[in-house]
């Protein structure tokens, strides 16, 4: 017995419910040669699920057994432990578990996958496939240690790197990738997937309650369907006047942005002009965060922002001028 | 016959550089003897003899008229034979004849000697120029014409030999001598001027000299010395076994242990350097009749052993006192290998604690394993990571700066003393700016007197820089955001139309800031500080915090260039963020700097957190695990834990009604696959209460509702079934899958096929 999310997750392509135009490409990328992939797009569009329906295209239903084993890696530092899931036919590894020494772990763990050849003829193709989760967290180093890799033992091993976004990913691995881009999906097919799921369980689903899902979901399927699960487990049946339940930290946000607006504009709300300056901070800060290291002094620095510019337009309403100083 | 021969003229050579140095030296004697080295000249000369003689006896065994070979006729041995001899009845046999030829043709460089052929003409005295003497060990006198350089030298098969022997000339080499002599001598006097100018003798520093050798005449405070004083009293009884003053006053039982040692095995004195931590130590324990042993980073930490000065205990050399050892700078421990010097104190003292019980019946057994004599530590950084084991079984004893005026007093006494005219005004100065540092002033007065004497002393104290300490972070942010205490002009900035700040205290003031930061070195530690503080200074508008932002942007850009990609270059320019801050924030010291460490603790806390999330998720089975990653997870976590702790109404858990069961169930089961579990826990006030194994309800903040203890208890209970259930459903698979198997066997005994897939390595 397992959650929702986890029961009513596609097991292959034929079942994947969106984005056929993908589903089709990744149908033919599977029955031809296979290259490298870039698998990429936003948590919850279901990345993993359609690698996981890729690889039973590939490999039939052996896929399905899987195994976790933890292997060790040791540095002149530490040891490092990572866990490896694996079925015959493929591993899959999430480097960024180690932290900034997973350098090592991509040149041990992936050389000694790709110097191995499958000699079982059963199997219908003749390399193994390996994922690696949280592409975009790899350090500078390990990418530059993958790339080698890659090329020299195409025969041997297929990589899947799975990220959310690219632009991490340095040139010369992108270049030896297939890029895809798995989009969220859109409010109506998530409430689609709700509905379905309703239907299999037995449940009512008011479609005003699947829409409400749906748009507090900010178009991630895993969340909706997590949600949907524990609204049901709090309310007995689904009724239209229900409160949606936020996570705890979107409620702390919530929170905590009702504060920066309420002190200086209790009575106006923010006009468009301020909404695209905060937003253009909030752009700034997010690219500075991710240069910088230290993330709650970029937070902060957006907060400042955020407020000094919900001040200066409350006092341009009320003096009627923008006063810089 | 050859190698022979080559010695001979070595040794010969040998002689004549001697020689020819003797006959110039003294050229204008016209005769003298030839007294050089006598012993072993004779050596070489016996030795030469004997080879010769060989060298003879193979080649003239008939021979009677064995006629020397060699011109210098100047054996002993041979000078019966020699005396007789007939220049014309010379026989020469064919083979030395061409030694011979060899011979003169390599001495025939050399012309300082004439060597005659004939043994007589060397026997009497030549009859003009210069003529070298020899004596040989049996008296005889043999006498070498000196050859005029300028008068044309004769060559002959074996008439005249010329010989020059060495190739450097040994005036040469006197000469080197005496250059490196009058060098030394140039060196030595030229120091001896630089030592001497001023002070006619003075051996000693004065901050050894004036050392207080008496418990009364010491500079630190008070309170610091009695301490010392009792701590090291009270081991008498151990050491001396007798009954301790202190002990007899205070009385008090718990100041000791068993042996009436002071339960703090071990003194550690701390300080900043200059405040005589030392000399307290060694004053108290000499007064207290110990024969002090010393240990300090100059010497090998390692060598020193702390079983050895417990059992040496009385050594000869200490005069029969007992020991007390002194460790002195044991901060600047860095090598692991010294670090066994406190892990063996600290397994020492350890040990008997532990043994304390066991020990009372083997009194003398233990002794071995007891510290017996006292051991003072002295650090300046009582904060070093390698103290940290130590300090628990330590007292420590924590220097204060001296009292200025008696420090300023014994001062004045030491420039009476060296008749120095330096006034009490001064001395304060001086005393400040070294910070109570007495050995610093001290060796100042020493060497002020170096000086030029037409600069006042006022001028060199405007000379020296403050003392070069580090600044302790709490200093520097004080420094930041409240200025400079006792500065007379509070820097006061200004912004321009742009932005842009001005100090109209000049820049001087950001010079001394950034070197203060940069002495420091902490810029991590301070930044975070600057970054807690900025925002309870008031300031009139967000533009201040504004730029604050930038700043911190700035640092945390560099700081994570230089982390991640090693462009340490790039540290020149930390410390300017922080200086910034300054000019933002400087305000009246209305607020109390706090560094709450909260960035650490948050690091710890998101640790824990994550340690969480991976121990549930490594718990799930690889069908689930691999769809969740930690990122997933918050969401995962959320619902998870608002799904198991559901909202279920009934009060009375027996009338559960049928809607609700089905859903204690399936939490139950969700639980199961997650790993999760309750477990049954008392609180301080005995109220029973379940808790969620890992504890994910404790990453939520929200989770206000929890399910009253009736429900966790109903839960627990229904997981404990569903466990059961799991097992018993493995337990059942396995057993019908080994039946299958034996079946199997028996129906097919074949050996088992090894795996199909095999992963071979390529080559």
């Amino acid at each position: 017995m397992s959650l929702w999310v986890d029961k009513y997750r596609p097991k292959s392509l034929e079942e994947l419910t969106y984005h056929s135009e993908l589903t089709n490409r990744l149908k033919i990328l599977a029955s031809s040669d296979f290259p490298h992939l870039l698998i990429y797009g936003p948590s919850g569009a279901g990345k993993k699920t359609r690698i996981s329906c890729l690889l039973e295209e590939l490999y039939g239903q052996g896929v399905r057994k899987l195994k976790t084993d933890v292997q060790t890696f040791t540095t002149p530092s530490r040891k490092l432990d990572i866990t490896v899931v694996s079925s015959k036919y493929h591993l899959e590894i999430t480097p960024n578990e180690v932290g900034y020494s997973d350098r090592v772990v991509i040149q041990e763990f992936l050389k000694d996958v790709a110097q191995t050849k499958q000699v079982d003829l059963s199997i219908k193709h003749d390399f193994k496939v390996v994922i690696i989760h949280e592409a975009d967290s790899l350090s500078r180093e390990s990418q530059a240690a993958l790339r080698r890799t890659m090329e020299l033992y195409m025969s041997n091993v297929r990589l899947i790197l799975c990220c959310k976004s690219p632009s991490k990913i340095i040139d010369p691995i992108r270049s030896r990738c297939l890029l895809i881009r798995v989009p969220a999906p859109t409010n109506d097919e998530i409430i689609e997937i709700l509905s379905d799921i309703a239907k299999k369980e037995n449940i009512k689903l008011p479609l005003k309650v699947a829409k409400l899902i749906a748009d507090q979901s900010n178009r991630d399927l895993r969340k909706a369907i997590l949600s949907f699960e524990s609204l049901y487990m709090e309310y007995d049946d689904l009724k239209e006047n229900i409160r949606y339940k936020f996570t705890d930290w979107e409620e702390i946000i919530n929170d905590i942005a009702n504060k920066i607006c309420l002190q200086h504009s209790p009575e106006e709300r923010a006009g468009n002009n301020v909404k695209c300056e905060i937003l253009e901070k909030a752009a700034e800060f997010e690219h500075r965060s991710v240069i910088g290291s230290k993330a709650i002094i970029h937070i902060e620095a957006f907060v400042i922002n955020a407020m000094y510019i919900i001040g200066r337009h409350k006092e341009g309403l009320n003096q009627n001028s923008m006063d810089i100083d | 016959m050859k190698h022979s021969f080559d010695q001979k003229e070595n040794y010969k050579e040998d002689n004549a550089i001697s020689a020819e140095h003797v006959a110039k030296k003294k050229k204008q004697c016209r005769s003298f003897d030839f007294d050089f080295d006598f012993d072993a000249t004779e050596n070489l000369l016996k030795k030469y003899e004997s080879s010769y003689l060989q060298i003879n006896q193979a080649n003239f065994t008939e021979s009677n008229s064995a006629t020397p070979p060699w011109p210098l006729g100047s054996h002993s041995t041979n000078q019966k034979n020699q005396s007789k001899l007939n220049p014309e009845g010379f026989q020469v046999n064919h083979n030395e004849l061409q030694v011979y030829d060899e011979l003169n043709k390599k001495l025939e460089r050399s012309h300082v000697l004439q060597m005659k052929n004939n043994e007589f003409e060397n026997m009497r005295l030549p009859d003009n120029g210069k003529y070298l003497a020899v004596t040989l060990s049996s008296g005889r006198r043999l006498y070498f014409p000196l050859n005029q350089t300028e008068s044309p030298i004769e060559y002959g098969t074996s008439s005249v030999v010329n010989k020059r022997f060495s190739n450097i000339s040994i005036y040469k080499l006197l000469d080197k001598i005496e250059i490196e002599k009058s060098k030394a001598d140039s060196f030595k006097s030229r120091s001896e001027l630089s030592n001497r100018p001023l002070t006619p003798v003075k051996t000693k520093l004065w901050a050894d000299k004036y050392q207080p050798n008496n418990y009364l005449n010491l500079m630190s405070d008070e309170n610091v010395n009695a301490r010392v004083l009792k701590w090291v009293k009270q081991w008498d009884y151990c050491v001396f076994k007798k009954k301790s003053v202190t002990k007899d006053r205070t009385n008090n039982s718990q100041h000791h242990d068993q042996w009436e040692r002071p339960m703090k095995k071990i003194l550690l004195l701390t300080g900043p350097p200059g405040y005589g931590k030392t000399t307290l130590a060694r004053v108290v324990a000499r007064s207290c009749g110990y024969n002090v042993i010393e240990v300090n980073g100059s010497d090998d930490f390692l060598s020193y052993n702390v079983k050895d000065q417990n059992t040496n205990s009385f050594s000869l050399a200490s005069n029969n006192k007992p020991n007390l050892t002194i460790i002195d700078g044991i901060d600047g421990i860095r090598d692991t290998g010294e670090q066994n010097l406190i892990n063996s104190i600290v397994d020492l003292v350890g040990s008997e604690r532990k043994d304390k019980d066991k020990n009372k019946c083997h009194p003398k057994k233990s002794e071995n394993k007891r510290l017996l004599r006292p051991i003072i530590f002295i650090c300046n950084e009582l904060y070093a990571p390698s103290l940290k084991p130590l300090k628990a079984m330590s007292e420590i004893v924590q220097f204060k700066k001296p009292d200025q005026v008696s420090l300023a007093k014994r001062l004045k006494e030491i420039c009476d003393k060296e008749n120095l005219s330096i006034g009490m005004p001064i001395l304060f100065k001086l005393i400040e700016k070294y910070e109570g540092d007495i050995r610093k002033c001290i060796n100042f007065l020493q060497f002020s007197i170096y000086e030029p004497k037409s600069t006042s002393t006022e001028e060199l104290l405007s000379q020296i820089d403050g003392k070069e300490r580090k600044k302790s972070v709490f200093y520097i942010w004080e420094e930041i955001f409240h200025g400079r205490k006792g500065a007379k002009i509070k820097s006061k900035v200004i912004f321009d139309e742009h932005g842009n700040f001005y100090d109209t205290n000049s820049r001087q003031n950001i010079l001394r800031l950034t070197s203060l930061i940069r002495s420091s070195g902490e810029y991590e530690k301070l930044m975070q500080g600057c970054f807690e503080n900025y925002l309870k200074y008031k300031t009139d508008s967000l533009k201040s915090k504004l730029r604050a932002c930038d700043y911190l942007n700035f640092y945390d850009q560099i700081n994570s260039a230089i982390n991640s990609h090693h462009f340490y270059e790039m540290r020149e320019c930390l410390p300017y963020p922080i200086a910034a801050f300054h000019y933002l924030f400087v305000g009246s010291p209305q607020n109390r700097i706090r560094f709450s460490n909260q960035d650490y603790e948050n690091n710890a806390k998101k640790k824990s957190t994550e340690n969480i999330i991976m121990t549930v998720l490594n718990a799930l089975p690889p069908q689930v695990r691999r769809f969740h990653n930690k990122e997933g997870s918050y969401e995962l976590i959320s619902c998870l834990v608002k799904m198991i702790l559901p909202n279920i109404r009934p009060i009375n858990i027996r009338n559960i009604n049928h809607e609700d069961r089905p859903k204690i169930k399936y939490v139950a089961e969700i639980m199961h696959s997650f790993n999760l579990d309750f477990i049954l826990n008392k609180d301080e006030s005995g109220q029973i209460n379940y808790i969620l194994d890992p504890p994910i309800d404790k990453l939520l903040l929200l989770s206000k509702e929890n399910p009253r203890v009736e429900i966790r208890r109903l839960l627990a209970t229904e997981l404990k079934e569903e466990h059961m259930l799991k097992q018993k459903f493995v337990e059942d698979r396995t057993n019908l899958e080994l039946k299958r198997k034996v079946a199997s066997r028996i129906t097919k005994p074949k050996p088992s096929k090894s795996t199909n897939h095999l992963n071979l390595q390529t080559i």
